[in-house]
C-alpha cells in the first residue's frame, strides 16, 4: 500500500537536517579538542592521543552530519516527487474546460 | 674565609608540571556535553521514522526508514568513545591539579629546608670564627681531641650534607610525582587510542600485541564472551604465546643439558648416563623425542677427553667448534641434527632467520628503545629477548658451541621470564575468571543452538505445511 501526506515528509526531512546540525556541532567539539597543545592538556602524551581520537571521530560525526543531510536531501525529494505525481494526477482527472464561441475577428486583421 | 663558608644553602628549583587544569575541565564538559547531544540525536533518529509510519507508506518511506536507523545505529556507536574519552581527560585533570599542588608544596618545603639550613649554617659559621678568634690553647700530642673549631667545622660538614641530602630527597619525590604524571599521561593516550577500531596500531604498540588486540576484540563479540573481555584478552595471550614459551622451554632445556655436559661431564665423549637421573629420565621419554634428538650436539660439543672438566670453556668451545663442523654431514644428511634442535630450528636456517627477523621487526616498531623501554616496560625487555632468542637458536644452529648455547638459554630465560611478568594480570586473570567465561560462553552456544534449532523446527513445519495440501 501507497499512502502519503505531504507534512510526514517535510517533517522527516526538518528532523533530519537537525539532528544533522547537532552532530556537526558535535564534530566541532571533537576537532577543537584534538588541537590542545601540550601547553594546555600538561602533557605531550595526552595532546597526542586527543589528536588522535580526533583524527578518528571528528570524520566519523562529519560524515554522519552530511549522511543525515543527504538523507533530508532524498526524504524532501520524495516529497515533492509525490507532490508533482498529485498535482500530475489531479490534473489529469480533472474535466477539460468547456469550450466557448470562436472570438469575433479582429477588425483590420486578414482571415 | 667568612664570606666563602657563609654561603647560603640552594634550594632545589623543581618544576611544575605544565598545563592548565581548568581548560582540561572545560575540555571533558564540552566532550560530556557532545556525549549527550550526539545519545540523543541517536534517540531522536531512531524515533523519526515512528512519526511517519502512519501518513507515509509504501517503498520509499521503507527505505527511508531502513536508512534512517542504519544512521541511529552508526551514531550510537559514538557515544561509549565520547565517554570514555571525557571520563579519561578527567582522571587527567584530577591528576595534573593533584600534583600541581604537590610539587608546590614541594617547592615550599625545599625553600624551608634550605633557610633553616642556611641559618643552622650561618650560626656555625659564627661560632667557627669565635673558635678561631680565641686563643690557642696548647694541644697534647697523642690521644688529643681536635679543637674546637675543627669540631665546629666537621659540624658543618655534616649539616651541609645533610642539608643536600633533605633537597635531593624533596628532588626525588618531586621526580615521583612526575613519574607518575608520566605513566598516567601515557595511560590516557592509550585509552583515548582504543576507542578507535583494532585495525589502528597503538602507540608503540608491538606488531604481536596488536593482532592479540585485534582478535580479543572480535572475540569479545561473541555471546557469551561479551561480559569477559579481560578474560578474552588474557585467553588469547595464552594460546598465542603458549607454544611460543614451550618451544623457548624446550631450547632452553637442551641447551641446558649441553652445556652441563661441557661443563662437568668427564670420559672421552658424552654419554646419556653422565647426566643426572632426572635429565635422564626426561630425555628418554619418547614424546620429547622430536624436540631433542639423541644429543647428537652434545656429542659434538663432547669431543674432549678426560681433562674436559677443567677445560676452559673457550677451548670447549674451540673443539665443540670443529666437532660441529663435522656435523654438517648430519646436516646434510638431514636427520639428527635437525632432531635436535627442537621446534624453531627444525623449520631450519631460513625458519630460524625469518623468525628473528619477525621478532626484531616487533621490536623496531615500537620506536626509540628508551622509550619504548620506559613506556612499555617488561613487555619491550621480553620483545627484545624473543630477538635474541631467535637469532641465537639460529646461530647455534649454524654453529653450535657453548655460546650460542649459553645465549640461548639466558635469552630464552629472559623471554619467558619477562612475558610472564608483563602479562602476570592475565595469568591471573586467567586464573580467576577463565572458568566462568568458559561456562558463560557454553551457556550462550546452547541458547544461539536453541534459537537455531527453533528457527528450524518452525521452518520445516512452514514447509510441512506447503506440502500437506490438507494443512
Amino acid at each position: 500500500m501507497v499512502r502519503w501526506e505531504s507534512t510526514a515528509t517535510q517533517t522527516a526531512g526538518a528532523g533530519l537536517r537537525e539532528q544533522g546540525q547537532v552532530l556537526a556541532g558535535a564534530a566541532g567539539v571533537v576537532a577543537a579538542a584534538g588541537r590542545t597543545p601540550p601547553g594546555t592538556s600538561g602533557h605531550a602524551h595526552v595532546s597526542a592521543g586527543l589528536s588522535e581520537f580526533a583524527a578518528y571521530w571528528e570524520p566519523f560525526l562529519v560524515t554522519t552530519a552530511q549522511a543525515a543531510d543527504v538523507l533530508a536531501q532524498h526524504v524532501v525529494g520524495a516529497g515533492e516527487a509525490f507532490a508533482a505525481l498529485d498535482a500530475s494526477l489531479a490534473g489529469a482527472a480533472a474535466p477539460p474546460a468547456p469550450a466557448g464561441p470562436p472570438a469575433p475577428p479582429v477588425a483590420g486583421t486578414p482571415g | 674565609m667568612s664570606g666563602l663558608l657563609d654561603t647560603p644553602v640552594a634550594a632545589s628549583r623543581l618544576t611544575v608540571p605544565p598545563g592548565d587544569p581548568a581548560a582540561v575541565r572545560a575540555l571533558v564538559a564540552a566532550l560530556r556535553s557532545a556525549r549527550d547531544e550526539v545519545g540523543g540525536t541517536a534517540g531522536a533518529l531512531g524515533a523519526l521514522p515512528h512519526a511517519w509510519q502512519v501518513p507515509w507508506q509504501g517503498v520509499a518511506a521503507t527505505a527511508a526508514q531502513e536508512a534512517v536507523h542504519g544512521l541511529a545505529a552508526a551514531v550510537r556507536t559514538v557515544v561509549h568513545p565520547l565517554d570514555v574519552g571525557a571520563a579519561a581527560l578527567d582522571r587527567w585533570a584530577t591528576a595534573l591539579e593533584v600534583a600541581r599542588v604537590e610539587i608546590g608544596r614541594l617547592q615550599r618545603h625545599a625553600d624551608d629546608l634550605a633557610a633553616d639550613a642556611s641559618r643552622r649554617r650561618t650560626a656555625l659559621v659564627r661560632e667557627i670564627e669565635a673558635a678561631q678568634a680565641a686563643p690557642v690553647t696548647p694541644q697534647p700530642l697523642l690521644g688529643g681531641s681536635p679543637g674546637q673549631a675543627e669540631t665546629l667545622r666537621m659540624r658543618l660538614d655534616v649539616l651541609d650534607v645533610e642539608a643536600a641530602g633533605d633537597q635531593h630527597d624533596v628532588r626525588r619525590r618531586a621526580g615521583a610525582v612526575t613519574a607518575r604524571l608520566d605513566d598516567l599521561a601515557l595511560d590516557v593516550r592509550r585509552t583515548l587510542e582504543q576507542t578507535r577500531p583494532p585495525v589502528y596500531r597503538g602507540h608503540r604498540e608491538s606488531f604481536s600485541d596488536w593482532r592479540q588486540r585485534a582478535i580479543s576484540e572480535a572475540l569479545s563479540q561473541v555471546p557469551g564472551l561479551a561480559e569477559h573481555p579481560e578474560t578474552v584478552a588474557a585467553a588469547v595471550w595464552a594460546f598465542m604465546t603458549a607454544p611460543q614459551l614451550a618451544s623457548v622451554g624446550v631450547g632452553v632445556f637442551s641447551k641446558a643439558k649441553q652445556l652441563y655436559a661441557v661443563r662437568f661431564v668427564t670420559g672421552s665423549t658424552f654419554t646419556a648416563r653422565s647426566m643426572p637421573l632426572g635429565l635422564r629420565a626426561a630425555a628418554r621419554l619418547p614424546w620429547l623425542e622430536p624436540f631433542l634428538g639423541k644429543g647428537a650436539i652434545g656429542e659434538s660439543l663432547l669431543v674432549g677427553n678426560a681433562a674436559s672438566r677443567s677445560m676452559p670453556l673457550w677451548t670447549a668451545a674451540a673443539r665443540g667448534w670443529e666437532a660441529a663442523s663435522l656435523e654438517t654431514g648430519l646436516l646434510a644428511r638431514g636427520s639428527t641434527l635437525v632432531q635436535g634442535v627442537g621446534v624453531l630450528r627444525a623449520t631450519g636456517v631460513v625458519g630460524g632467520v625469518v623468525s628473528t627477523g619477525v621478532s626484531l621487526a616487533n621490536v623496531v616498531a615500537q620506536g626509540n628503545p628508551v622509550d619504548a623501554f620506559k613506556e612499555n616496560g617488561a613487555g619491550y625487555v621480553a620483545d627484545l629477548a624473543e630477538v635474541g632468542f631467535n637469532a641465537s637458536s639460529t646461530a647455534c644452529l649454524l654453529a653450535p658451541n657453548p655460546v650460542t648455547a649459553g645465549a640461548v638459554v639466558v635469552t630464552g630465560v629472559v623471554w619467558a621470564g619477562a612475558e610472564l611478568v608483563d602479562h602476570w594480570d592475565d595469568v591471573t586473570q586467567l586464573a580467576s575468571d577463565g572458568l566462568d567465561t568458559v561456562a558463560d560462553a557454553a551457556d550462550a552456544a546452547v541458547d544461539v543452538a536453541q534459537a537455531a534449532g527453533e528457527t528450524a523446527v518452525a521452518g520445516a513445519k512452514k514447509v510441512g505445511g506447503w506440502l500437506n495440501p490438507f494443512d
